[in-house]
């Protein structure tokens, strides 16, 4: 169907879901991480809040897999987005 | 499932999937070996993109300077844009102390051949509103650039495939095997691979690849974290920026231990690169703490601090992501290893390009892949031979 | 003693394959009365079957007919001989899996409450179709009893009258088309000419729109209400669209309304990338569509 080309799956960057599938095809992807860091989908402003279950329901259809066998996008802090005055006021800490 | 191949390379980052076009273009059958289950996924997933210039003195800046060339035409050459730019590098002080060694700095790499140029902290505000009134000094440089280091790393390797060479992933070498002081096959848990050459190109992890032949090779992954900031708009004249502390910091690793300043200890030196899509990565420091990749408070506060110094505006600028990445770092003197090995003929060491393997990803592949097919590079890599390491030994057949 | 009707089964594959409860599962939770229990009057019935750390329902029971302890994952389990089937625990539970039946409210009919969170709300009298746990028609039922007591939190609790065989199956009624907000979210008063203005949020709750303030977008002085999202006073002046995306200058606007999606961000006194859903309105504040990256302040 011609509309699916223009589908947008990640409304931050501003991906279709056919460039997505053509990346996955295009490299032979088998992780959602590979996906993010070659089309930058889960790299914009909700760092993937809104796209990732997206991305990983194509990546399943696209390698034969069920969603539940893949690995999710690695989670790292924030929890959401905080500014950087306040990470440097963090209180003394000790170094880990 | 066996195999077999003329070279075997082991990592699937920006220098493992480099060395394998190289040897593809010059028609040899390479198999890349990784044991995860993609690409790109050690330091090469987790670095900054940049390919500074001005931070190198010879011997690496002989090869900074022709990987850069490279890079100019190899979106062309692999098609496949590697979104290469030339955005030039500012390195600046906040430090009035500074000032003589900055002198030093910009004498230093005019002499090797470097266009660059001292800028006073007034004409650096002008030129860029966005650097503090604490910036006192510049050194702006015109040949570093910054690239896509994912779109490096699959486009080679994509490249690569094209030209013949193989990838297996998910698969993790366990042993190599010798025969007479010869390399005859590599195994992995996924079959084992017949070859002549091997190429170490594991990063962080090439140490456990040269235990299997005996081997010591002193690096120590480096971790180094990173702040991910939201889209903000496009600086006006230097999308990369750099503390004058990372000269010391990133190169001399007695002034970190030694240093009672916390920032030091946590060897936290301003790197700054803004992405065309806006967002700023902030970073970096380095801290060993063995194979963990952990992002830590302390790190991330001093690198808040430290950005805010240089960029006040950042107070208000939101960090929306933290990564961190293991380089590979030769603890003996910082620098790589690209060399054969005495006593295992046909096992070749292409790591330790700690915070500058995105920069010579493309000389370093280049000069591996002469190394194996001609035995003799077009750049003199002597000082990065494994010979170097006095207490290097192997394990005889 | 009413006429013993046969009760109505179901099947299904079950909760982790189909997420409905097979008979077999239900009958096993502790929460889950049997029928000779139910046929001695209203009762509870907590269908919670996966254990998962949850216990709201044990606080809310005034009787202390429901008990979870310690671990928190601990199915609740219920005594019959203290729970009336008040129904208060209905509103507790966020899974929305607890109901109380009534197995003989009358010879013919069983009465079944069940929480309801959907709009427009049904009203007291009326015929409605009533629906399995799957959201299938079944038969029809009359609406008996609506309560909404601010207690309930936005969680009303509907009671229905349903022939008593489908006592084990009705579980709620099929949603209508809800109108819109103006139906049964409007106020008299109207700022910028417009009678809508939302009123209440899935995640942040009741908004209590306190006094008039007056705001800036793009230059134009819009009035707002003090305490109430920014996104809220725009919709109220007929703003829809918040930005315009940096690749392709797409307009953007309200999408998920809870803060996490940013297609809502637009450049608040100076700072770009403000997600107005989750931001209050001050006096004076200087809003401004943001195109791209927007630009420093």
């Amino acid at each position: 169907m011609e509309k699916k080309k223009d589908i947008i799956v990640c409304r931050c960057e501003e991906l279709t879901e056919q460039e997505v599938r053509d990346t996955i095809r295009r490299f032979n992807l088998r992780t959602a991480n590979e996906v993010k860091r070659l089309t930058r989908a889960g790299m914009g402003l909700c760092q993937g809040r809104t796209c990732e279950p997206l991305i990983k329901r194509i990546m399943a259809e696209e390698t034969n897999r069920k969603v539940s066998e893949m690995l999710p996008l690695t989670k790292r802090p924030p929890t959401r987005p905080i500014n950087i005055k306040f990470l440097a006021e963090e209180g003394e800490g000790e170094v880990e | 499932m066996n195999k077999i191949a003329e070279v075997v390379v082991i990592g699937g980052g920006v220098i493992g999937c480099s060395i394998a076009y190289y040897l593809a273009k010059k028609g040899v059958k390479v198999i890349v070996v990784e044991k995860r289950e993609g690409l790109c996924l050690g330091a090469s997933g987790a670095n900054q993109g940049a390919c500074p210039v001005q931070l190198f003195e010879s011997p690496v800046l002989e090869l900074v300077k022709e990987s850069v060339k490279l890079y100019k035409g190899l979106s062309e050459a692999i098609e496949y844009d590697i979104e290469y730019q030339n955005t030039g590098s500012l390195l600046c002080s906040v430090d009035e102390e500074q000032y003589p060694d900055m002198e030093k700095h910009v004498q230093r790499i005019c002499r090797s051949g470097v266009n660059a140029r001292l800028i006073e902290g007034n004409e650096l505000r002008e030129l860029e509103p966005t650097l503090g009134k604490d910036v006192i000094v510049g050194v702006e440089e015109q040949d570093s650039g910054m690239v896509n280091p994912f779109k490096v790393n699959y486009g080679l390797a994509h490249a690569a495939g094209k030209l013949g060479a193989e990838f297996l992933l998910s698969a993790e070498v366990s042993k190599i095997e010798i025969n007479k002081d010869k390399v005859t096959s590599v195994v992995t848990d996924r079959g084992e691979i017949k070859t002549n050459f091997v190429v170490n190109a594991a990063g962080a992890w090439s140490p456990a690849i040269g235990a299997m032949l005996g081997l010591t090779i002193p690096i120590r992954p480096r971790r180094g974290q990173i702040i991910v900031t939201e889209p903000v708009p496009l600086n006006k004249r230097w999308r990369y920026i750099i503390d004058a502390d990372y000269l010391t910091i990133a190169f001399d690793v007695e002034a970190a231990e030694k240093s009672q300043d916390a920032r030091m200890k946590l060897g936290v030196a301003g790197s700054y690169v803004q992405e065309n899509t806006g967002n700023w990565t902030i970073g970096s420091s380095r801290d060993f703490v063995g194979y963990n990749n952990q992002v830590t408070m302390p790190t991330v506060k001093y690198l808040a601090k430290r950005v805010i110094e240089f960029m006040p505006r950042f107070k208000d600028v939101n960090c929306i992501r933290t990564y961190a990445g293991l380089r590979p770092f030769c603890y003996v003197d910082g620098l790589p290893i690209l060399s054969k090995v005495d006593n295992a003929a046909g096992f070749v060491i292409a790591t330790g390009h700690a915070g500058e393997g995105v920069a010579l990803a493309p000389i370093t592949g280049k000069l591996i892949s002469e190394l194996i097919t001609e035995n003799r590079t077009s750049l003199p890599i002597d000082a990065f031979a494994f010979s170097r390491f006095k207490s290097a030994k192997t394990k005889s057949s | 003693m009413a006429k013993n009707n046969q009760m109505l089964l179901w099947t299904s594959k079950g909760a982790t394959t189909e997420g409905i409860p097979t008979l077999d599962e239900l009958g096993k939770s502790p929460g889950c009365p049997s029928l000779q229990e139910l046929q001695k009057g209203p009762l509870a019935v907590i269908e919670c079957i996966e254990e998962i750390p949850c216990d709201p329902c044990e606080a809310a029971c005034p009787f202390g007919a429901l008990q979870i302890g310690s671990p928190i994952t601990n199915l609740p389990v219920l005594d019959v001989e203290k729970c009336n089937g008040c129904g208060i625990c209905l509103s507790s539970c966020p899974g929305l899996a607890i109901f109380v039946i009534n197995l003989n409210y009358s010879d013919e009919s069983a009465l079944v409450s069940f929480p309801f969170e959907y709009l427009p709300l049904p009203k007291v009298g009326e015929e409605v179709s009533a629906t399995d746990r799957e959201g299938k028609k079944v038969c029809q039922g009359k609406v008996i009893g609506i309560l909404d007591k601010p207690k309930q939190d936005h969680t009303p609790v509907i009671s229905i009258s349903i022939p008593q065989e489908y006592a084990l199956i009705v579980r709620g009624i099929s949603v209508k088309e809800a109108n819109s907000l103006k139906q049964s979210d409007s106020r008299k008063d109207s700022d910028n000419g417009s009678k809508r203005r939302v009123l209440t949020h899935p995640i942040l709750g009741r908004q209590q729109p306190g006094k008039s303030v007056t705001i800036t977008v793009d230059n134009k002085k819009i009035k707002a209400r003090e305490g109430e999202m920014i996104i809220a006073a725009l919709l109220n002046a007929g703003t829809r669209i918040n930005r315009f995306t940096a690749k392709y200058g797409q307009p953007r606007g309200l999408f998920c309304g809870i803060g996490q999606c940013t297609d809502c961000v637009m450049i608040v006194d100076g700072i770009p990338n403000v997600r107005t859903c989750v931001t209050p309105v001050k006096e004076g504040m200087v809003i401004e569509t943001q195109h791209g990256r927007g630009k420093w302040g």
